[in-house]
């Protein structure tokens, strides 16, 4: 990898919670704590975590879509956190967003060819005839008859809806798209559609993606790399055909067998994690995932491990992994 | 597996409809779906979003909203009485005491403004007729059955004060303290994340045998049915389409949305360049559709597929299926 794209350095974000009295100590929820990774051109990286890990802050960051505490983020070599309004404008024309929820991320007084052309017209992109022409090629593109263009947003199912947020996106021929959970939100034969759509315009159009999701079966598909957040932190990051075959992480371990799976032949849930998700107010002192790791000893709980390299792009952030 | 043919189902749903005015037009959320389950057996039914998988639990325990919804036809058989024709007050008696159903969200279940050992308690003295003491204590226990950790502290929490997971443990000890027969579980985990899920889902297998009672497991997940459920509905735009033993199903599915289900699942530690997909989406509940509702995004369908309804016929014992490509040749 050369310059990577996306460089994001001990990134921070701290959530302060409301003062609980006037003389309280004002309390913060370390919603991302000293988060790093890069992802190369044309590269997929994935991102994932159960809900409240940070994982969605990270994404928002990257676009300053909210304000990072602490750290950088670089974006093709130059500091993106210190982005005045113009250059944040042209920075956006390049890092765009997919969310989730295909039914809030769509206004629903805009006909199609409004939506899809919206960025275009932010960036002053192009004549009308023009626009035209190019909201025609991404709806095209992502398989919506073009014919629809005055329809309005509810007249779309949801994995219509989603491709049209897909469209949307590709107007302006990015050269990162963070994806938000796309697909959680979709039944499964919509699913796939989704996924397999979204795999092919990467290759197409030579796109990074930031791939943030639950669901491991999905990353692992779509991403090239994968990291795993718990609380806040990366806990391991491995190419993806490592990353299952040979999770080192006890929390990615564990969710991997969490996950169930379609084989009723299936060896049976062998570890079942213990306990909720700590109060990310009140972190655990030392590894995050001290609490309701099946492997913790007394050092977990008094120092925070560092990340490690196991293996060639393979890094563990555990006291009880050897290298 | 297979279950002795002499056993009694101890629920049955037969030729269901149920339907629902729309301004669309009428919607046949559930067009005449048949399935039973036996004492202590988990029948799983599977089918996306639209399917009328939910819409058939709930004509159950008769909780269709009416109007706009209606049970048009039909029989529900619990103890050789059929539910569609009781009064409220003997239905009463039977939901939320013989037969008790968990949801997907188990905040909107539970009343925000009382405590949990409020609401817990007032279910086993309503239906158990406890004194007040007794259900209280009846509640304690419940919630340490369901692994709650300190659950004296838990029956003075408000619901909005506990986790996601520790909300549905709270459910299912709702659920469960009238000892039913029949739980219906309704995608009792897909609010959760999935090391929260699996706990769920072992809780529920483990009360489930310790009680011995018959569970419906309704969800869109098949990793979830292939590892807790012994026979399995498929459901497709409000008809069943499919129904096997577990293992025939994921082994030798023979209705094509079935198969192409399975095969449009990516499966970890298997990446491939693209996942199957099944093309278009399922029709809209109000069209009128007078073959195959499935036809249109199959890839084996043939002339004869559209115009007629295809029957369910039996290819094994026990695996039925609606589809004239597997069973008329």
């Amino acid at each position: 990898m050369n310059q990577p794209l996306i460089k994001v350095d001990h990134l921070s974000k701290h959530f302060a919670l409301k003062k609980s009295g006037l003389f309280k100590e004002r309390r913060y929820v370390r919603a991302v704590d000293d988060v790093s990774f890069l992802i190369g051109r044309g590269e997929s990286f994935g991102l994932v975590g159960e809900s409240g890990c940070g994982k969605t802050t990270v994404g928002r960051s990257i676009l300053r879509l909210t304000e990072p505490t602490a750290g950088r983020v670089e974006f093709e070599g130059r500091d993106v956190t210190h982005f005045k309004r113009p250059q944040l404008k042209t920075y956006r024309r390049h890092a765009q967003m997919i969310f989730q929820d295909p039914f809030a991320s769509l206004n629903p007084r805009m006909t199609l060819a409004d939506i899809v052309g919206e960025p275009l017209l932010i960036h002053r992109i192009g004549s009308k005839k023009e626009r035209r022409r190019r909201i025609i090629t991404v709806l095209e593109t992502v398989g919506i008859d073009p014919g629809y263009m005055q329809r309005f947003a509810h007249e779309f199912s949801g994995g219509q809806r989603q491709r049209i947020g897909i469209a949307r996106v590709l107007t302006l021929n990015p050269k990162l798209i963070v994806a938000d959970e796309p697909v959680s939100a979709l039944d499964v034969s919509i699913q796939a559609q989704i996924v397999n759509l979204l795999v092919r315009l990467k290759d197409d159009f030579q796109m990074s993606y930031l791939f943030i999701s639950h669901d491991l079966a999905v990353v692992e598909h779509i991403a090239d790399r994968v990291a795993i957040m718990y609380l806040g932190h990366i806990v391991e990051t491995a190419p993806s055909e490592l990353i299952y075959k040979k999770p080192r992480h006890p929390y990615t371990q564990a969710l991997l067998t969490a996950i169930p799976r379609p084989d009723p032949d299936a060896p049976r849930q062998r570890t079942i994690l213990e306990g909720d998700l700590p109060n990310p107010a009140q972190p655990p002192s030392g590894c995050p995932f001290r609490t309701r790791c099946p492997q913790a000893v007394d050092q977990c709980t008094a120092a925070a491990p560092a990340m490690t390299a196991v293996g060639p792009g393979h890094f563990v952030s555990c006291h009880r992994v050897d290298a | 597996m297979a279950t002795p043919p002499n056993r009694q189902p101890i629920l049955s749903v037969e030729n269901l409809r149920t339907y629902f005015h729309t301004p669309d037009g009428l919607a046949k959320a559930v067009d005449g779906v048949s399935y039973h389950v036996h004492p202590g057996e988990t029948l799983g039914v599977v089918g996306e979003s639209g399917c009328g998988k939910s819409v058939a639990a709930l004509s159950i325990l008769r909780l269709i909203p009416t109007p706009p919804g209606e049970i048009v036809s039909g029989d529900i058989r619990f103890n050789n009485q059929n539910l569609l024709n009781l009064s409220t007050r003997r239905l009463r008696g039977i939901r939320g005491r013989r037969i008790s159903m968990i949801f997907q969200e188990p905040m909107t279940s539970l009343n925000p403004v009382f405590t949990i050992g409020y609401q817990l308690s007032r279910v086993f003295s309503l239906h158990n007729r406890l004194s007040k003491k007794a259900a209280r204590r009846r509640a304690l226990e419940m919630l340490a059955a369901c692994d709650i950790p300190s659950p004296e502290r838990i029956m003075t929490s408000f619901p909005h004060e506990l986790s996601g997971g520790m909300r549905q443990r709270a459910m299912i000890a709702m659920a469960l303290g009238c000892r039913p027969d029949v739980l219906i579980a309704d995608e009792p985990t897909t609010a959760l994340d999935v090391t929260i899920q699996a706990q769920i889902m072992a809780l529920m297998l483990r009360l489930k045998e310790q009680f011995g009672m018959a569970m419906i497991l309704i969800t869109h997940d098949l990793g979830i049915i292939a590892g807790s459920a012994q026979r399995v509905v498929v459901m497709y735009a409000g008809e069943k389409v499919e129904e096997a033993p577990v293992a025939g199903l994921f082994h030798h599915a023979a209705h094509p949305y079935t198969a192409a289900l399975i095969q449009s699942l990516p499966v970890l530690g298997r990446r491939e360049t693209f996942l199957k997909e099944i093309k278009g989406m399922v029709p809209p509940p109000h069209q009128d559709i007078p073959g195959c509702k499935f036809a249109d995004r199959c890839h084996e369908a043939v002339d004869a597929c559209r115009r007629r309804r295809p029957q369910l016929k039996e290819i094994e014992p026990g695996h039925l299926v609606a589809c004239i490509r597997r069973t008329d040749s």
